[in-house]
């Protein structure tokens, strides 16, 4: 059984390490490289899972620090980017010795493909964790057409 | 275990990260492909006390455990994967998952029964007062005529 087309696709400078993994199905062949971050990296990449579900697709994003009230999430046209700023823990006084996780606040953007219902896009987050719902679209759900028998009619 | 000792601030690998990052136009990119330690740890020093904040995002603060020996706190547990999510379905997997423990030995000496921790939004926060003969002082000087 060929793997299910995946209607999202990441795409934020990493395509070189994505080839071969399977997101690149299932994407109208525009904009092959469409988004590369700045050359100065102000933003954190915030690591994801993505795995399937009957209804579509959900996405976990981890977000340590981050609250309801930081987290945006904007759809514009086939592009929905997160972002999200961390609160610092600690109080403004003390002095960085070491940040292995810098201060900077979090930003990733993906490429949806039709087969995402935008309108029922829904997030959640929780301990540090966004989830991410993307619903599959009516017309991308595999539907059973059924068959009528006409024995007996004719 | 991600052991972790220095002396002062310099941190050597972040300097070289900043570089190379520098060099290829993008430190976060970098920073996913090379494997990270986990979970990431960062220091403060408020003068009479000590910060260690440790990234858990999706752990529950009954799942960890904090111990300390001498002038080290060591902090391990698991971060298990989402329940009842079969590995097939998954499409990406970058979040770093499974048993987990990092230790910081600090350069002074610590008052361990005055270490306290909070958890929430998934970052755990540390407070360790340095011992008393560590802090800070100033002395006055007096004139002697």
């Amino acid at each position: 059984m060929p793997a299910p087309e995946l209607p999202i696709r990441v795409a934020d400078g990493r395509d070189d390490a994505d080839r071969g993994d399977g997101l690149e199905q299932g994407f109208p062949a525009r904009s092959p490289r469409p988004i590369r971050p700045g050359p100065s990296p102000v933003f954190r990449t915030p690591p994801i899972d993505i795995f399937e579900e009957p209804g579509g697709l959900v996405l976990l994003a981890d977000l340590p620090g981050c609250s309801e009230d930081s987290v945006s999430i904007e759809l514009e046209s086939n592009l929905l980017t997160l972002r999200a700023e961390a609160s610092r823990p600690v109080p403004e006084g003390a002095g960085p010795m070491l940040e292995e996780a810098p201060p900077g606040p979090f930003q990733r953007t993906f490429i949806l493909s039709d087969e995402v219902d935008r309108s029922r896009i829904s997030a959640e987050l929780k301990h540090g964790v966004l989830r991410l719902r993307l619903p599959k679209a009516e017309r991308a759900k595999p539907r059973r057409i059924e068959i009528r028998g006409m024995d007996g009619e004719g | 275990m991600g052991g972790l000792q220095w002396q002062g601030q310099w941190d050597p690998f972040r300097e070289i990260r900043q570089e190379v990052g520098r060099l290829l136009g993008n430190i976060e990119t970098m920073s996913l492909r090379v494997p990270r330690p986990f979970p990431a740890i960062n220091l403060y020093d408020e003068g009479d006390r000590y910060y260690l904040t440790a990234e858990l995002p999706g752990i529950s603060a009954s799942e960890i455990d904090l111990g300390i020996a001498g002038q080290t706190v060591t902090i391990r547990g698991e971060r298990r994967r989402p329940e009842g999510v079969p590995e097939e379905t998954y499409r990406r997997q970058e979040r770093q998952f499974g048993r987990w423990a990092r230790s910081v030995t600090f350069p002074d000496r610590i008052d361990s029964a005055g270490v306290s921790a909070s958890f929430a939004r998934g970052i755990l926060t540390v407070v360790v007062p340095k011992n008393a003969d560590a802090r800070p002082r100033q002395i006055a000087v007096s004139s002697a005529e």
